[in-house]
């Protein structure tokens, strides 16, 4: 599904992701470890396109996305959550479900002049995709008044209702309350039982550990163990680095 | 005549509207601080001039002439965005004007430099001021039609998607320079038809008309109306046009400081908006500087 090769990023003299290659596969929940520092985040910016590579490629299935601008990776099937919501300030719930969720809404002459909306079977799905993740809010509520916590649920229901191949889930867990993170988990174990593809960065372990079926585990910039969680629970490089002996 | 005067404030009241849906169209829905708005005003102004008092084009001829180089101009310098971001941009929007402004009072072969043009037609049968106010009345009612259609469609979603966080709108695969590029393009256009219709009103235009202090005027209509709103626009337009002429007709003031007094009104106002109601009387979205603090 997702192929990075030798992928590179510096910032100065700072190797922030430093020749790294690993293969995702379909229908799997892979998680990104490491600590503080490690490059998770810029590996996620330079998947998603957000930051321009130094080197290296990355491939969606056969297709070589590496200089395919933010919008045609997208459009091509990557759908991001970021660690940080940022809900669009002036615009309502329903407003950024519905962007998620269409394709050619910046079409000017077709949106402006040709299309018809209707709202109701509209209404329907997003109320359902709100419901798969437990976010009970009103669809007209401006997504500026919601909680941290329903942010992170609106963050993961529009990943989830844009059309995607693979899902980039960026710390769906962090600072939210244990009824939020049980929720994330419900949803997460849903996705795969569904066959999704989902590449998540998380911090959390107990969390993380028992969903996913892969683990890749990064520490200043390197991979440095990619198995399965049982094995990197064992691996020596990742306990020094960041698991500690609590694993 | 009170009734030829009013007609008169009435006709510029709706040219404004339609002015100050153009510069709302970039500012409040796009988020694009364009400082170069009387640029186009002034580009459309004197293209459709040009063209029916040297070549003795049909007035419409000139008109639409004038939206058609205002959109131009205005999509090419919308190519900027590609690249330049906030302030950077707003000072070159700016130049922009002034660079206009210079091009005006320069050109003396094609623009009759300060001198102006004088004598500009107005459409055979918009004739007369009466008949003049009917035909800018439609044209703004299509044009609040137009932005109302546009702003509520699923295009005027993604434009306030990218307005309020550009990289999330296009991780969500929203071609942000294509949906900016078309707003600068309808603006512009919009722009050129304002100071086409402006010049034809008043029949004599000059690069002063133009000048920055206009593009104060208009901003003022926005803040206080409303950023973001159609309705909101059109109640800034008919304040800020009808106020002053108030003060003047029912307040003897001597006539040297009348544009004083003007500036002072228009400042008061947009200091009272920002202190009081941020988003304006009918406004949807907080003022720019919400989004200057982001970048």
């Amino acid at each position: 599904m997702l192929t990075v090769n030798k992928l590179r990023k510096s910032f100065g003299g700072l190797h922030a992701v430093d020749d790294v290659s690993f293969k995702i596969a379909r229908g799997k929940i892979t998680a990104l470890i490491g600590p503080n520092g490690a490059g998770k985040t810029t590996l996620f910016n330079l998947i998603s396109g957000t930051m321009k590579t130094d080197g290296g490629s990355i491939m969606l299935d056969a297709d070589d996305i590496t200089a395919l601008s933010i919008e045609e990776r997208s459009r091509r099937g990557l759908a991001r959550s970021f660690q940080l919501s940022r809900p669009f300030r002036n615009l309502t719930v329903e407003d950024h479900l519905l962007l998620a969720l269409e394709r050619d809404d910046d079409l000017f002459w077709r949106n402006i002049f040709f299309k018809r909306e209707t709202k109701t079977e509209k209404h329907k799905h997003l109320r359902e995709v709100l419901d798969r993740v437990s976010l009970d809010a009103p669809l007209n509520k401006p997504a500026a008044d919601l909680s941290y916590g329903q942010s992170k649920l609106l963050g993961i229901a529009m990943a989830m209702i844009h059309p995607h191949q693979l899902m980039l889930l960026d710390e769906p867990v962090a600072g939210v309350n244990p009824v939020v993170r049980e929720t994330i988990s419900h949803v997460l174990r849903k996705l795969r039982e569904q066959g999704e593809t989902v590449f998540v960065i998380e911090h959390d372990m107990e969390f993380i550990m028992p969903l996913a079926d892969e683990v890749i585990v990064l520490d200043h910039g390197r991979m440095i163990a990619h198995g399965t969680p049982k094995e990197i629970q064992q691996d020596p490089d990742t306990l020094h680095a960041y698991l500690g002996a609590q694993l | 005549m009170i009734i030829d005067f009013i007609i008169f404030l009435l006709v510029l009241f709706a040219i404004y509207g339609i002015a100050g849906l153009a510069l709302n169209l970039t500012l409040g829905w796009g988020g694009l601080i364009n400082l170069g708005f009387m640029g186009f005003l002034s580009i459309g102004a004197y293209t459709s001039a040009i063209l029916t008092t040297e070549y003795h084009l049909p007035v419409f001829v000139g008109i639409i002439a004038g939206m058609i180089l205002a959109a131009l101009i205005s999509g090419f310098v919308g190519i900027l965005i590609r690249t330049i971001r906030g302030d950077a941009l707003a000072i070159i929007l700016l130049g922009f004007n002034f660079t206009v402004y210079a091009i005006g009072l320069n050109w003396n072969s094609v623009t009759r430099g300060a001198l102006g043009i004088p004598g500009i037609p107005r459409p055979e049968f918009f004739y007369d001021d009466r008949r003049f106010l009917f035909l800018v009345t439609i044209l703004l009612l299509l044009t609040t039609l137009f932005l109302y259609r546009l702003t509520h469609s699923s295009f005027g979603r993604v434009l306030g998607a990218i307005r309020d966080e550009e990289l999330h709108a296009r991780v969500l695969g929203k071609r942000m320079f294509r949906v900016k590029m078309i707003v600068h393009i309808v603006s512009g256009a919009l722009a050129g038809l304002a100071g086409a219709l402006l010049a034809h009103f008043i029949r004599f235009i000059d690069p002063a008309s133009f000048f920055i202090h206009q593009l104060v005027f208009v901003l003022s209509m926005i803040f206080v109306g409303g950023l973001a709103s159609v309705p909101g626009t059109i109640i800034g337009a008919f304040i800020l046009t009808l106020l002053p002429e108030m003060i003047r007709v029912f307040v003897n003031l001597p006539s040297d400081i009348l544009g004083a007094i003007r500036g002072i009104i228009f400042s008061l106002l947009l200091l009272l908006v920002v202190m009081f109601r941020p988003k304006g009387i009918l406004g949807t979205v907080e003022l720019p500087s919400a989004y200057a603090d982001r970048e």
